[in-house]
C-alpha cells in the first residue's frame, strides 16, 4: 500500500475566524482566565493550557475544524492489514528546541509516559514498532479505513523532558520562555505573549488592551459588544453538560427504560438556569453511536463490573459539580430546585424526575448541590459515590471510540455496554465560548476541537500568507 | 473513753459544727446573690434583644420599601415580569440576586400573585417555585416580622423575614426579604460569650454557642413540636417569642429566642468554696487536735504521774516524793498526797514500833515456850537418872547411855534456838557491798539435797549496795536455802541481780531468787513472812521473817510471787549504795 498523499489546502477556509491583517504587529497579547502550569505540559488540563500548548507541541497529524487531515510531525503515512497497522514517517529535519532531532523512539517515549496504559487502551493500540529513526508502525485492535484522527489529539503530543528547562522540549520552530512569550522563527510573524488572569473579571482583562480573549462570560460579551475596537465571534458548541445518574444504571438493570429529557426542558434550562451562552442539548453526539467500538472497559465482559458506589444512605443526597464551573453549578442548582417539594409542579420537574430515578420523593432539604474541587470530584466520580454528577464533556472528538474509552476509564462505574453508558448519562445543555479580539490586529483560526489558533502559521495546513 | 479522747472529740465536734454552718451559709448566700445578678442580666438582654428585633424589622421594612420603588420604576423588570418579554426574563431572574447583594439582605425573593417565585436572590435557580403561603403568613404576623426557613442549593437556613407588595400592570407582586439568623447573628444578639442566645423553633434549635447533642436530646429538641428552653438547675433563662412562618405546612407557629445564663461559673464558685471549706476544715481540725492534745497532756500527764507515784506507795515504801510547784488543782492534789504519805509514814513508824513491841512479847512467850520445850526432855531424863541412881544405881551407866541421845538432841535444839534468836537482831555495819560478789559467794557454798541446778543471771557493773555485808549475805543465803529446800528431786534455782529503772531516782538494785520447787498456796504466801510460820518439818519459821526484817532495815522491799506446784519467786529491791549514802549524808546535814 502506498503512502497517502497529504490533503491539499482547503479551497474555502471555513476555519478562519479572523483573517490575517496586512500589517503584522510586533507582538500579540493573548489573555487567558485560566491558570497556566508549566508542569502540565504537554497535556493541557484547562482551556488556557489547551490554547498555549497547542502552539508549542506537535502531534503526528493535524486535523482542521472540518475534519480534514494534514501532516503534523509526520510528513506521510500508510496503512496495512486492512487498516489495523499504520506506519508514519516523521518530517525530515524535525528537531526539538535544543536542536536534537526528533526520532521515532522519541515519539514512542512521549506516548508511553504518564498514563500510557490508559492511553493505549483508549486508543486501541496493541503495540508500536520503531522501524527506523524516522519511521514507526502502530498496531491497532480494530480496523481504520482512514488514518486514525485520534493521533491529532493532544494526548499524542510529542515532547521530550530535559533537565535544563522546565518546559518539555517541543518540535515547533518557536520557543517559549518563562514569561510565556512565544518567539517566531522570523520577524515575519509576531511574538505571541500569553498572559494569565485566573479569577479575574473578564471585563477588566479586556480593558487591559489585550488582543485576544476567549470567554463564555456573558457579562464580558455584553461589555465588549458595543465597543468598535473589539470583534466578538462565537466559537463552536464545544461542550455538553451531562448529568451522570448512578440510579439510572440500577433502573436499567431492573428492566426500566430511561426517559429522555424533552427538548423544551433542555431549552428552558439553557435559557433560564444557565447564565452563559448555552442551548438545550442537541443530538447526535459521539456517545450516541458506539456500536463499532466494541468493549469500552479494559476488563473482560464476562467478569462482574464495578457498580456505582452506594451513595450516602443517610444524610442528604447530593448533586455534585466542579466548583469552579458556573454552568455546572447553575444546572445543579436548577435540578435541586426542580426536585424539591413544591418545585413548580411543572412539566419540567415531572420530566426531570421521571428521567432520574430517586430524584423525587425526598424532602428538599435532603437533596443538595455541592461543588467539589477537581481532584475530589474525579475521585468521587470514579466510583460513583454521590447521587448524581453534573460535569462537562467535549462535544467534538476525533474518534468517538477513543473518547468513550477515555470516559470509561474516568468513570469506572459506567457500564461498558453501550446501552448502559447512554442510560447513565443524561445530557442537559451545550455551551460555547466566544472569541473577543482586537479588530484587524491578528489572524485567528479554528482547530478541530474549537481551540483558537493564533496566526495562520499555526493553523493546519500552514500559513495563509 | 479516756480524758484525752473526750477532749479531742469535744474539740472536733465544736469545730465541725461551726465550720459546716459557716460554709453552708456562704454557699447559700453566694448562690442567692449570683443567681439574682444573672437573672437581672438575662432580663436586661431580653429587653435589648426586643429592641434589636424591632430595629431589624424596621431596617428590613425600609429596605423592602426601597426595593418596592425600584421594582416599580424598573421598566426592564416590568417588561420581563409583567409583559413577559422573553429577552428580559433573564434580567428578572437575576434581579433579586443583584438587589439582595446591593441591599445587604440575606434572603430576597419576588413572587407573583399566585405565589410563584419569579426571582430569587438566595437561590437564583429556584424561579417558578410555588410558595404562596409564605407571603400570606408574613402578612398575618403581628408586627410583620417572623422567622422562616429559606433555602439555598447547598442547604436551608433560618431568616428573619418581612413581606411587602408592589403593584404593576394590575398585578400584585410580593417582596419577601430578610436577614439570616445564623450562629453569628445570635452571637451578636448575645453581645459576648457570657450569655447564650438560642433560637428554638419547630424542628430544631440554633444557638450562639455549641450545644451538645445530649443536651438537645434531654430538652426534647429535634421533634416537630416547639420547644422552649426553660430555666433549669444549670442555667437561668428567659425568652422572647417570635412567630415562625412554616411555609411548607402553611401554618404560623411560635419560635423562641431564649437567653440563658449558664450557672457554670456559680457551680465552679461553689466547688471552689467547697475546696476551701474542706481545706479550712482540715487545717482547723489538725490545729484543734494539736491544741487538744497539748491541753490533754497538760492536764492528764500530771494526773498520770500522780497515779503512778500513788501506785508505788507501800508500807515498806513511803519515800515517794509528791512535791509540786504547780499552783493549780493538780499541784494541790499532789501536795495533799505528799502530806498524806507523810502522815502514812509516821503512822507506819508507830505501827512498826508497836509491831516490834508485840513481836518482842510474842518472842518472849515463844522463847519461854521453846526453852521449856528444850528443857522438858532434859528435866525428864535428869529425873529418870535420879530415879535410877536411887533405885538401881548399877543400871545408871546403861540408862545414861540410853538417854544420852535425848540429852544431846535437846541441847542441840536449844543451841539452834539460841543461834536463831541471835540472828533476829544482828548488828548492822552498812558499807558499799558488791552484790554480785556476795551472790557468787553464797551460791558457791550451797549444796542441794538432790540434783538442783543453780543458775546465775547477774548484770555486770551494778552499782554497789549500801548494806551490812553480813546482813546482805544472810538475806541471799536464806532465800537461796529456801529455794533449794523447796525442790524435791531435780530442779533449778535462778539467782538474778539487776538495776531497777536505771533512769529513775533513787536507783535501786533488784535481787530475784526463783525456783521450780513446790511453790506456795495463797494462804501460805500470805503468811510466808510471819514469824515462826514454816512448812518445813525441821524449820523454825523465822527464816523469811528475819529476811523481811533485814530487808526493811536496809530500806528495801521484798515481795513474793508463787504458784503452787510450779515454784516461787522472791524479789528484793535495795537502794543502790551511792543513793543511800547521799541520803544519809543529807540526813546528817539536817
Amino acid at each position: 500500500m502506498q503512502p497517502e498523499a497529504p490533503p491539499s489546502a482547503a479551497a474555502e477556509d471555513e476555519c478562519e475566524l479572523l483573517p490575517e491583517p496586512g500589517d503584522v504587529p510586533g507582538e500579540i497579547t493573548v489573555a487567558t482566565l485560566d491558570p497556566l502550569a508549566v508542569g502540565h505540559a504537554p497535556w493541557p488540563q484547562n482551556d488556557g493550557e489547551r490554547l498555549v500548548f497547542r502552539h508549542l507541541y506537535e502531534t503526528l497529524l493535524r486535523v482542521d475544524c472540518r475534519g480534514s487531515v494534514y501532516p503534523g510531525l509526520a510528513e506521510s503515512w500508510s496503512s496495512a492489514r486492512d487498516g489495523r497497522v499504520w506506519m508514519f514517517t516523521l518530517r525530515d529535519g524535525a528537531s526539538f528546541w535544543d536542536g536534537v532531532s526528533v526520532t521515532a523512539a522519541d515519539v514512542v517515549a512521549a506516548w508511553t509516559g504518564g498514563a500510557a496504559e490508559k492511553l493505549a487502551f483508549a486508543a486501541g493500540i496493541d503495540s508500536i514498532v520503531v522501524e527506523g529513526p524516522r519511521r514507526l508502525a502502530v498496531f491497532l485492535d480494530r480496523s481504520h479505513g482512514d488514518v486514525p484522527r485520534m493521533f491529532a489529539d493532544p494526548e499524542f503530543a510529542v515532547a521530550r523532558i530535559v533537565d535544563t528547562s522546565p518546559w518539555p522540549q517541543g518540535s515547533v520552530p518557536e520557543g517559549i520562555d518563562g514569561e510565556f512569550r512565544l518567539r517566531p522563527p522570523s520577524a515575519e510573524w509576531p511574538i505571541i505573549q500569553f498572559r494569565q488572569f485566573p479569577g479575574a473579571d473578564a471585563r477588566d482583562v479586556l480593558r487591559g488592551g489585550h488582543d485576544v480573549l476567549i470567554t463564555g462570560d456573558q457579562s464580558a460579551l455584553d461589555y465588549a459588544a458595543p465597543q468598535p475596537s473589539y470583534v466578538s465571534v462565537p466559537l463552536p458548541w464545544d461542550r455538553s453538560y451531562v448529568l451522570f445518574s448512578t440510579t439510572r444504571v440500577r433502573e436499567l438493570r431492573t428492566g426500566g427504560e430511561p426517559d429522555v429529557l424533552p427538548a423544551d426542558l433542555l431549552e428552558a434550562l439553557a435559557r433560564d438556569a444557565v447564565r452563559n451562552d448555552a442551548r438545550g442539548h442537541e443530538s447526535p453526539t459521539w456517545w450516541n453511536d458506539l456500536a463499532a467500538c466494541g468493549g469500552l472497559s479494559p476488563s473482560s465482559e464476562g467478569l462482574p463490573r464495578i457498580p456505582p458506589g452506594a451513595y450516602r444512605t443517610s444524610g442528604p443526597k447530593r448533586i455534585v459539580y466542579p466548583e469552579a464551573d458556573p454552568v455546572a453549578r447553575d444546572l445543579a442548582d436548577r435540578v435541586v430546585a426542580l426536585a424539591s417539594e413544591g418545585g413548580v409542579g411543572s412539566e419540567e420537574a415531572v420530566s426531570l424526575t421521571a428521567a432520574i430515578p430517586g430524584l423525587v420523593g425526598v424532602e428538599d432539604s435532603q437533596l443538595l448541590a455541592a461543588g467539589l474541587s477537581g481532584e475530589e470530584l474525579e475521585a468521587s466520580l470514579r466510583y460513583g459515590e454521590e447521587f448524581a454528577y453534573i460535569v462537562p464533556l467535549p462535544r467534538i472528538v476525533l474518534d468517538p471510540c477513543f473518547a468513550a474509552r477515555k470516559l470509561a476509564g474516568r468513570v469506572e462505574w459506567l457500564a461498558p455496554h453501550l446501552l448502559e453508558l447512554t442510560a447513565s448519562l443524561v445530557p442537559l445543555v451545550d455551551t460555547r465560548r466566544h472569541l473577543v479580539a482586537a479588530s484587524e490586529r491578528v489572524g485567528l483560526y479554528l482547530d478541530w476541537d474549537g481551540t483558537v489558533l493564533i496566526t495562520s502559521r499555526h493553523a493546519p495546513g500552514g500559513s495563509r500568507r | 473513753m479516756s480524758f484525752r479522747a473526750r477532749l479531742l472529740s469535744a474539740f472536733l465536734f465544736v469545730i465541725l459544727v461551726a465550720t459546716v454552718v459557716f460554709a453552708f451559709a456562704v454557699r447559700r448566700e453566694v448562690a442567692s446573690r449570683l443567681t439574682a445578678q444573672y437573672q437581672r442580666r438575662v432580663n436586661s438582654l431580653i429587653a435589648v434583644i426586643e429592641e434589636d428585633l424591632e430595629s431589624e424589622s424596621d431596617l428590613i421594612a425600609a429596605t423592602l420599601e426601597g426595593l418596592r420603588d425600584v421594582v416599580a420604576n424598573d421598566n426592564r423588570f416590568r417588561r420581563g415580569a409583567v409583559d413577559r418579554v422573553a429577552a428580559d426574563r433573564r434580567y428578572v431572574l437575576d434581579f433579586a440576586g443583584t438587589a439582595m447583594r446591593l441591599t445587604g439582605l440575606s434572603m430576597l425573593q419576588i413572587q407573583d400573585e399566585a405565589g410563584r417565585i419569579i426571582s430569587s436572590g438566595h437561590f437564583r435557580n429556584e424561579y417558578d417555585r410555588l410558595e404562596p403561603d409564605l407571603p400570606e403568613l408574613l402578612g398575618t404576623v403581628p408586627g410583620g416580622l417572623a422567622v422562616a426557613r429559606a433555602r439555598t442549593p447547598e442547604g436551608a437556613f433560618l431568616a428573619l423575614l418581612r413581606a411587602d407588595t408592589v403593584r404593576m400592570g394590575g398585578w400584585r407582586f410580593n417582596l419577601v426579604g430578610g436577614t439570616a439568623v445564623s450562629r453569628s447573628f445570635l452571637a451578636r444578639l448575645a453581645r459576648g460569650e457570657e450569655l447564650r442566645v438560642t433560637l428554638a423553633y419547630p424542628g430544631g434549635v440554633l444557638s450562639s454557642a455549641e450545644i451538645a447533642d445530649s443536651v438537645l436530646v434531654a430538652e426534647g429538641v429535634g421533634g416537630d413540636s416547639s420547644v422552649a428552653f426553660a430555666a433549669s438547675g444549670d442555667r437561668i433563662a428567659s425568652e422572647v417569642v417570635i412567630p415562625f412562618a412554616d411555609a411548607e405546612r402553611g401554618e404560623l407557629e411560635a419560635a423562641s429566642l431564649v437567653v440563658t445564663h449558664p450557672l457554670g461559673e456559680l457551680q465552679a464558685l461553689r466547688r471552689r468554696i467547697d475546696v476551701w471549706f474542706l481545706t479550712a476544715l482540715g487545717a482547723t481540725a489538725a490545729l484543734a487536735l494539736i491544741l487538744a492534745n497539748w491541753l490533754a497532756g497538760r492536764i492528764s500527764r500530771p494526773l498520770a504521774d500522780l497515779a503512778r507515784k500513788t501506785s508505788r506507795i507501800d508500807l515498806d515504801r513511803l519515800d515517794i516524793d509528791f512535791g509540786s510547784r504547780r499552783k493549780d488543782e493538780i499541784g494541790a492534789l499532789s501536795r495533799l498526797l505528799g502530806a498524806m504519805t507523810d502522815r502514812l509514814r509516821a503512822s507506819t513508824g508507830r505501827l512498826r514500833e508497836a509491831e516490834r513491841r508485840a513481836t518482842l512479847g510474842e518472842l518472849a512467850r515463844q522463847v519461854n515456850h521453846d526453852i521449856k520445850n528444850g528443857l522438858l526432855p532434859i528435866r525428864n531424863v535428869f529425873r529418870h537418872l535420879v530415879q535410877v541412881a536411887r533405885e538401881a544405881p548399877g543400871d545408871l551407866p546403861t540408862i545414861f547411855d540410853e538417854r544420852r541421845g535425848t540429852l544431846d538432841s535437846s541441847i542441840e535444839y536449844l543451841e539452834s534456838l539460841a543461834s536463831n534468836y541471835a540472828r533476829l537482831f544482828p548488828r548492822l555495819e552498812p558499807r558499799s557491798c558488791d552484790l554480785n560478789a556476795v551472790i557468787r559467794q553464797v551460791v558457791s557454798g550451797v549444796g542441794g539435797p538432790g540434783e538442783v541446778d543453780i543458775e546465775l543471771q547477774l548484770t555486770e557493773h551494778l552499782p554497789p549496795v549500801h548494806a551490812d555485808v553480813v546482813v546482805l549475805r544472810r538475806i541471799v543465803e536464806n532465800l537461796v536455802d529456801n529455794a533449794v529446800d523447796s525442790i524435791t528431786g531435780t530442779g533449778t534455782v535462778t539467782v538474778a541481780a539487776d538495776l531497777v529503772e536505771a533512769d529513775v531516782e533513787p536507783s535501786r538494785v533488784r535481787i530475784t531468787v526463783s525456783d521450780t520447787g513446790c511453790g506456795m498456796s495463797a494462804e501460805q504466801r500470805a503468811k510466808s513472812f510471819d514469824n515462826f510460820y514454816t512448812t518445813k518439818a525441821e524449820g523454825t519459821g523465822l527464816g523469811l521473817s528475819i529476811v523481811r526484817r533485814l530487808v526493811t532495815d536496809l530500806n528495801g522491799t521484798i515481795r513474793v510471787e508463787s504458784e503452787e506446784g510450779k515454784g516461787s519467786c522472791f524479789t528484793v529491791e535495795l537502794p543502790a549504795g551511792d543513793t543511800m549514802a547521799a541520803r544519809q549524808e543529807g540526813g546528817t546535814e539536817r
